[in-house]
């Protein structure tokens, strides 16, 4: 499933609308965190993060961990300089009304996993 | 030898046991030079610390630990008991959930410690919890801070090599929340005399002064 797919799926408030989230490759994970140590440790490349950390860290984070788009629930708003910084940097930025736990729980129910198969059971 | 990071019983964490006068005692007795009083989100005890440590006890920096929305812990050393209670009544915090975050996120923490002429000391960066780096990943470059702190415990594990390369002062110190922890943790500093100006001269290695992890 695509980024523009899951984001039409949920909908998801797009707050890079500068950046295609059509096409690309298949989202297939799925991380949540606010602890961006934790995301910096744990997070499958190539996921989706949902957190309610605005900061303008998660978007070096967000590159450095390799990760689709960051998802900011419970209705956060990221600040005009992150926005603008994810759009230089090519790193898509959504958002939700809904918890965290709501929005894992429908991205888990549209088949994204939390953790890839070679990192099962680290 | 300063401890520039002491709780009182004001904070809800901290033993009850650490009133002013006896964190003033212990400091003294210690041998410290200078304290500075740093409860979460509030100088309501920064007075009665510093009276009770008048009389040949050690120089008393007027502190707070602040907790940013993104429940980083930042320092606050101020040059005055006005100054710490003029910043702590700018963050809106209630007094019954005094350690919980504030509504002010990292940059506009340090913004208003500075605005008050106050020093802005990241917080145990080697720490997993309420750290800069535990909440953000990473210290962020455009924020000025004004030292970061090690912890006691990650100083003596040589923890605070992993941080020279940004740049900042470091420092160290105990973060008491008992009595018996004052002290534990230090910064030695080069100064002419105990006080805050000469802590701004050795943090920023003004005029010779200059500091070093006890």
């Amino acid at each position: 499933m695509t980024l523009a797919q899951i984001a039409a799926q949920l909908g998801l408030e797009v707050f890079t609308p500068e950046l295609a989230t059509e096409g690309g490759d298949d989202v297939t994970h799925g991380h949540a965190s606010d602890l961006l140590s934790e995301v910096l440790a744990n997070a499958p490349a190539g996921a989706v993060l949902l957190t309610t950390q605005v900061h303008m860290n998660v978007v070096a984070v967000a590159l450095h961990a390799g990760l689709a788009a960051v998802v900011f629930t419970q209705g956060m708003q990221p600040e005009h300089a992150v926005r603008m910084k994810a759009v230089e940097e090519g790193l898509p930025l959504l958002g939700s009304r809904e918890s965290t736990f709501d929005l894992a729980g429908r991205l888990y129910a549209l088949g994204l996993r939390g953790t890839r198969d070679d990192a099962a059971g680290r | 030898m300063a401890d520039l990071h002491v709780h009182t019983s004001r904070s809800p964490c901290a033993s009850a046991d650490m009133t002013p006068a006896a964190v003033a005692a212990e400091a003294a007795r210690r041998g410290l030079e200078m304290i500075a009083v740093c409860d979460h989100n509030t100088a309501a005890a920064v007075r009665d610390v510093m009276r009770a440590g008048a009389d040949g006890g050690p120089v008393v920096i007027a502190g707070m630990e602040i907790t940013t929305r993104e429940e980083a812990h930042v320092l606050g050393l101020f040059p005055s008991a006005e100054a710490a209670e003029a910043a702590a009544s700018e963050l809106d915090v209630d007094a019954s959930l005094l350690s919980a975050a504030t509504p002010c996120s990292l940059s506009e923490t340090v913004d208003l410690v500075h605005r008050h002429d106050g020093l802005a000391v990241a917080a145990h960066v080697d720490r997993p919890s309420f750290s800069v780096p535990s909440q953000l990943g990473f210290i962020p470059a455009n924020v000025p801070f004004d030292a970061l702190e090690i912890s006691a415990a990650g100083a003596a594990r040589g923890r605070a090599a992993a941080f020279e390369c940004l740049g900042l002062p470091l420092v160290s110190s105990s973060d008491a929340h008992f009595l018996e922890d004052i002290g534990t943790g230090g910064t030695l500093l080069d100064v002419e005399a105990p006080g805050f100006a000469e802590l701004v001269r050795a943090l920023g290695r003004h005029e010779g002064r200059g500091c070093v992890i006890a």
